[in-house]
């Protein structure tokens, strides 16, 4: 094969490349500089310190008729919430997904491309669509959810599973075509294994690394999500309706507070790889 | 009575008939053999009995205990695979104590066993080492160190030596007999390998399309294989097939020539087809007292198969197989070569 290129092809590979890099970081490069701006004539981060703040008395605990309640600044409150909705969302989209995909990979294989295109519908069926539609049929009777704290809750999670369905169905399906789950089913069933101790310790373990990846999108999603969270808490109490409100509001905090955002993902991608890299054994050589 | 029993088992997939009429008793401590080609049913006759595959009809005991519809899970049986099925996320020794620790066996008896079944495989040394760590041949004594130790009623191997090098697969060959011995566990082991099941075998069940074909002792399939099925599956045989003569204990080849076997087949009437099967080390070089059995022919082929030599000998249309003992003096016939073969009349197996 001729690996050699010609002088203009090559500056051409480059361009595109730059080109790429640039399209992606100048707006970054902009926002950040724009975020140092709010003092006039000088750099500062005074924009940071205002949304990262926490003011004397803004922590408290309070005693309420409903229990005990914390009460944060916004930008914590908020991002405790979303946070809190992507863990659950993970907790909830694993325990559905997994066993699912598995069942199916391992029984029913004629049912893949069935799962493969209800994998795909929430990319599409626009957002707000998919939203309404959760809402009419899920906060009305029988159902009737978002009656309770709880419910709505359930409900959020709920939609974020299905938002998020056509990454981590792909990357458990991956996760599962990588590994032997039909042997090792075999294998753990003749140990003494029931089937619910053969997906929590033989396949599970083995998905490591696709339900982190799955997770990451889940979160990354989880943190952003306005429409469906804004419907079910109208009360602007998670990341988004935050983000939302801000970019409103203020003028230097919103450039601040994407900044921050960006790095507390890339904190959470490091995080993640980093726990990845820490307790996974590769699962490739098992043949 | 029989240990394991299983009794006219059926299993079909769709419309294709797996198995069917599979029965067999199995003795306490014995090791039997499944033989056939691929798609024969013996793999499948194999997971029926661990309970991943259920059957149509049928039914399978183990010491009396009808587990014809028992989940896999509460059988206690014990299987070991081709491809070694080790759990990747668990170090060689959290592998072998996998069965006990759902079991619920006390930490200290689990370790304490966990130990002896690592030693027994002579693994002690990677006791921490994960599977990928592992040689394939270290990973499979794993595997068998693991479905040994919640001390199964019968231990089923399917193929383990099958993705192993020749080197290995000897030793562990030997190594699994020796294990099986010392433990006395009942072992149905499952081979498309001849040599490995003449070798292993108490008895070998010989099968081919979903049904048995012969059930015996290696020497027995060997020597006296019942069907033309078994005779070509289980060694290497040459074949002349003429019509019987008026004496009955002779056949004439279409070209002339007769071929005088040692019995006399009072059930079968002149002129019926009879088939001779005989095996290369049986057909020897040179000519036969009275030239009795005695062809002459072509070398067509000389294999050097390190203990013997195998000929194939072109006579009259037919090709005959001859082995001959390697020594190192001795002069091997070239191809092309004129040669005279002979066999005795006792040694020819008639079907």
């Amino acid at each position: 094969m001729n690996t050699r290129t010609s002088p203009v092809s090559r500056f051409i590979s480059w361009a595109i490349l730059a080109l790429c890099v640039a399209y992606l970081t100048v707006p970054l490069i902009t926002q950040f500089d724009y975020s140092l701006r709010m003092r006039r004539n000088t750099l500062s981060f005074d924009a940071y310190s205002k949304v990262l703040a926490i003011p004397e008395g803004s922590v408290e605990l309070r005693q309420t008729t409903r229990g005990v309640t914390l009460k944060m600044p916004r930008f914590y409150s908020s991002l405790a919430f979303s946070v809190l909705a992507g863990v659950l969302t993970i907790a909830f989209s694993t325990l559905v997904i997994v066993p699912t995909t598995y069942w199916v990979h391992l029984r029913l294989p004629r049912l893949k491309p069935v799962l493969e295109f209800i994998s795909v519908l929430p990319f599409a069926i626009p957002g707000i669509v998919l939203t309404l539609g959760l809402l009419r049929t899920y906060s009305a009777p029988p159902f009737a959810l978002t009656n309770t704290e709880a419910g709505t809750m359930l409900m959020l999670v709920g939609g974020y599973t299905v938002f998020v369905l056509p990454y981590t169905f792909r990357s458990i399906d991956a996760g599962l075509r990588a590994i032997d789950i039909r042997t090792l089913t075999d294998a753990a069933r003749s140990l003494g294994a029931n089937w619910a101790t053969v997906i929590w310790r033989v396949i599970l373990p083995n998905l490591r690394v696709a339900v982190i990846s799955a997770s990451l999108i889940t979160f990354a999603v989880a943190i952003g999500e306005y429409a469906l969270v804004n419907f079910l808490f109208p009360d602007e109490r998670s990341f988004g309706s935050y983000l939302a409100a801000m970019g409103r509001n203020k003028i230097y905090e919103p450039a601040a507070l994407t900044i921050i955002s960006y790095l507390l993902t890339w904190g959470l991608v490091l995080l993640i790889q980093r726990i990845a890299r820490g307790t996974s054994q590769p699962s490739a050589s098992i043949r | 009575m029989a240990y394991l029993q299983l009794t006219d088992l059926r299993k079909s997939f769709g419309s294709t008939v797996a198995v069917e009429h599979f029965s067999l008793d199995v003795a306490a401590g014995e090791f039997v053999s499944f033989l056939g080609p691929s798609g024969c049913g013996k793999t499948t006759t194999m997971r029926m009995i661990a309970g991943f595959e259920m059957p149509d009809t049928g039914r399978i005991t183990i010491d009396g205990e009808d587990i014809t519809h028992m989940p896999a899970n509460k059988r206690r049986v014990g299987m070991v695979f081709q491809s070694y099925a080790l759990f990747p996320h668990l170090s060689v020794r959290d592998n072998v104590a996998f069965g006990l620790d759902l079991m619920r066996m006390p930490k200290p008896d689990a370790r304490k066993r966990v130990d002896e079944m690592l030693d027994l495989v002579q693994l002690s040394i990677q006791a921490d080492r994960y599977p990928h760590q592992l040689s394939g041949g270290q990973q499979q004594r794993v595997a068998l160190a693991r479905a040994l130790a919640i001390q199964p009623r019968v231990l089923l191997l399917d193929e383990p030596l099958s993705a192993l090098d020749a080197k290995i697969r000897d030793e562990l060959r030997n190594e699994i007999r020796r294990i099986q011995l010392e433990l006395k566990i009942t072992t149905i082991y499952v081979t498309h390998d001849q040599e490995e099941a003449l070798a292993l075998s108490d008895r070998m069940v010989v099968m081919n399309a979903g049904r048995i074909e012969q059930i015996g002792p290696p020497a027995e399939i060997y020597n006296h294989p019942r069907t033309a099925f078994v005779a070509s599956f289980v060694g290497t045989q040459s074949t002349l097939t003429g019509a019987l003569t008026e004496s009955r204990d002779a056949l004439n080849l279409p070209g002339g020539q007769t071929v005088r076997f040692g019995t006399t087949l009072t059930h079968r009437s002149t002129g019926d087809s009879v088939t001779v099967h005989l095996r290369p080390e049986i057909i020897m070089l040179g000519e036969g007292a009275d030239e009795r059995n005695t062809f002459r022919g072509i070398v067509a082929q000389v294999m050097f198969l390190g203990s013997v030599v195998r000929l194939l000998v072109r006579a009259d249309g037919h090709t005959l197989a001859a082995d001959i003992l390697n020594n190192p003096a001795l002069r091997v016939p070239q191809i092309g070569e004129t040669v005279a073969v002979h066999f005795a009349a006792e040694a020819c197996h008639v079907l």
